[in-house]
């Protein structure tokens, strides 16, 4: 019925006696998923565990070195913080039951992530942040074979000098 | 179950454009539901299975007492892709006249 009365008259006894809404609804299931950020955020981890630990080695700690420690200590714990964010999404709203029968040990392998992120927030050990990555890295291989793609691990360019899991194209 | 003789709901969101937009209104009632039960292609008030919400979504196909819904925007549409066939005694009504804003 396009009738713009008749809508009127409906807006009306709407607004008189609130009708009840029904939803049309959408959880936005955008499809948009990769783990790269989590490796990304997995390797600044790592990079500022070697900053932190290059200026540990300072004789000086005046202001300016405290200032950056402080920093270091900050984006670590920022980018520890990204690593669970981002596989949480993908584990929650990416993967489902089906993925999870194929790779029983997806859960498991998510909630290591989580342990080895806060170890990583707690301490400054390149190791700790080096298992972090590995743990995404393996994540991501599992991510890539549910879609039925291949991966290559790669060297990644940064000067974490750690490799990446990349989709093979 | 909920009988409903003749009920007004207003849509919210968008998974049935281009069909109805958000802000139409529709009158829906159990009655065509209790004489033939859900049929293919009818719009229906039915109960998310999982959220417990009311929601509007058509009929794509019927089996066993069970309804597959599914709303006409399928790019912006959760329904019986997500959460599967739902128990034909989940669906309320069937929208019997749509009233449109434009």
């Amino acid at each position: 019925m396009k009738s713009p009365s008749v809508y009127k008259i409906a807006s009306a006894l709407d607004r008189k006696f609130k009708s009840e809404e029904v939803y049309a609804h959408c959880d936005i299931p955008c499809g948009i998923y990769d783990p790269y950020a989590a490796q990304l955020a997995a390797h600044t981890v790592i990079r500022m565990d070697m900053l932190i630990e290059e200026l540990g080695k300072s004789q000086v700690m005046d202001t300016e070195s405290r200032n950056k420690m402080i920093r270091y200590v900050e984006v670590k714990e920022q980018h520890a913080e990204n690593v669970k964010h981002e596989v949480r999404v993908l584990w929650g709203d990416y993967f489902k039951p089906e993925h999870a029968e194929k790779f029983p040990e997806l859960h498991g392998l998510v909630w290591e992530i989580m342990k080895k992120a806060s170890k990583c927030k707690q301490g400054t050990g390149i190791k700790e942040s080096e298992e972090l990555l590995e743990a995404v890295k393996k994540m991501a291989v599992i991510f890539w074979k549910t879609k039925g793609v291949d991966t290559v691990e790669a060297k990644s360019f940064y000067p974490t000098e750690r490799t990446f899991v990349y989709p093979k194209v | 179950m909920t009988l409903e003789i003749i009920k007004m709901y207003k849509i919210r969101d968008r998974s049935m454009e281009p069909a109805l937009h958000e802000g139409d209104f529709v009158l829906a009632s159990s009655i065509p539901l209790l004489i033939s039960g859900p049929k293919k292609s009818d719009i229906v008030i039915a109960i998310d299975p999982e959220k417990k919400m009311k929601i509007i979504k058509r009929v794509s196909s019927v089996e066993n007492g069970k309804v597959f819904l599914t709303g006409d925007n399928s790019r912006l549409s959760t329904d019986s892709r997500n959460f599967g066939y739902v128990d034909a005694s989940c669906v309320i009504s069937k929208v019997v006249i749509e009233i449109k804003n434009k």
